[in-house]
């Protein structure tokens, strides 16, 4: 089992989500609110679709959140693509202890899951790869993820709609709470506040 | 300056004030008891509370409503570690990074690979060594300046928009 490179469809696909929404969101700008909320629906449904394909289209390849000096000598997946530490050799702190569950990005067909990931046949995982895992967008299920993306979104274009009766504070909340959110998850992702 | 708004402001900031009396009575008497406590049911409960108090004010403010929750958020935060600080006799900028995920941000500034495990750091701290004791009151500072200036940001973008 190799190890993956940059995942472009990825990238791609990702970019494209940017765009479709920015877009989205410029163009309620000039139309009645009505239209707004049609294109807001639109960007939900983008949005959910979008989430199935990353879901599928990941690298085949297993990714853990390790980090040096964890001690980790293999993992073990089991059918909820969690996976659990055996091995010895744990250092402190943080370390994982044996038995212990981590999280892992293991982007296998249920069928094709190896039991066994041995040592060197898996890495830490990018923060791309971390905010682009199967099961959400770090540890924020992707359910909940695009619910709060949703709301913000309704806000924004409904704050633009409205800019001069105070809709740039409903705007401005976007860029401040998506950077709080993506700040709260890269920390997440270092394991370190900050 | 548009101070039509000034006095839906006072209430929720009366309210806010009252709540934070209330969930550092509740907080402290649970320290005393030596209970555990949840603090992210806790803090579930309290941004549900504060948020719903000021969804009221949506329909006389507006958007400006939404500035409110900046203002109930940093603001309980700071209000609340001040009482329950004052409560339990500490001084007034104790801070724990090892509490929840929101004050140990307030470390990251410094370099606290020195001061691992937090157990050593909070026996230090209560020892009275000088260096343990600046390095939680440091973080304690930050942490009341970085919340009184969101809230005066705030309460200054709802009076003068």
């Amino acid at each position: 089992m190799k190890i993956s490179g940059m995942d472009t469809k990825r990238i791609l696909i990702g970019a494209g989500l940017v765009l479709a929404s920015v877009s989205s969101l410029m163009l309620s700008a000039f139309t009645d609110i009505y239209v707004a909320w049609k294109v807001l629906i639109a960007l939900g449904v983008i949005i959910v679709s979008t989430a199935y394909l990353v879901k599928w289209t990941g690298s085949p390849y297993g990714f853990a959140n390790i980090h040096p000096g964890d001690g980790i000598i293999d993992l073990r997946t089991d059918a909820r693509r969690r996976g659990i530490v055996v091995g010895r050799n744990f250092t402190d702190p943080p370390g994982n202890a044996q038995g212990e569950l981590v999280s892992v990005t293991a982007r296998f067909w249920s069928d094709q899951m190896p039991e066994v990931i041995n040592v060197g046949e898996f890495r830490r995982e990018t923060f791309i790869e971390y905010m682009t895992r199967p099961t959400g967008f770090g540890k924020t299920h992707w359910a909940l993820f695009f619910l709060i993306q949703l709301v913000l979104g309704i806000g924004m274009a409904y704050g633009i709609q409205t800019w001069n009766e105070g809709g740039w504070i409903g705007v401005t909340a976007w860029p401040i709470v998506n950077g709080v959110i993506l700040l709260g998850t890269y920390m997440n992702y270092t394991r370190r506040w900050i | 300056m548009d101070m039509t708004t000034a006095p839906y402001i006072a209430v929720f900031l009366l309210f806010v004030a009252l709540y934070v009396l209330a969930e550092a009575r509740r907080d402290y008497n649970k320290i005393q008891a030596g209970k555990e406590i949840d603090h992210l049911e806790r803090w579930v409960v309290r941004a549900g509370v504060v948020t719903l108090v000021a969804a009221v004010f949506v329909l006389p403010m507006r958007w400006k409503a939404l500035l409110l929750l900046p203002i109930g958020a940093f603001g309980f935060s700071a209000a609340f570690r001040w009482c329950l600080n004052r409560m339990r006799g500490k001084h007034w900028a104790y801070i724990a990074p090892w509490s929840s995920l929101y004050d140990r941000f307030f470390f990251g500034l410094s370099n606290w690979d020195w001061a691992w495990p937090w157990s050593w750091l909070e026996y230090k701290y209560h020892e009275g060594s000088v260096g343990h004791v600046d390095f939680i009151h440091r973080a304690g500072r930050r942490a009341y300046l970085t919340e009184i200036t969101i809230v005066v940001l705030a309460i200054a973008a709802i009076l003068l928009t």
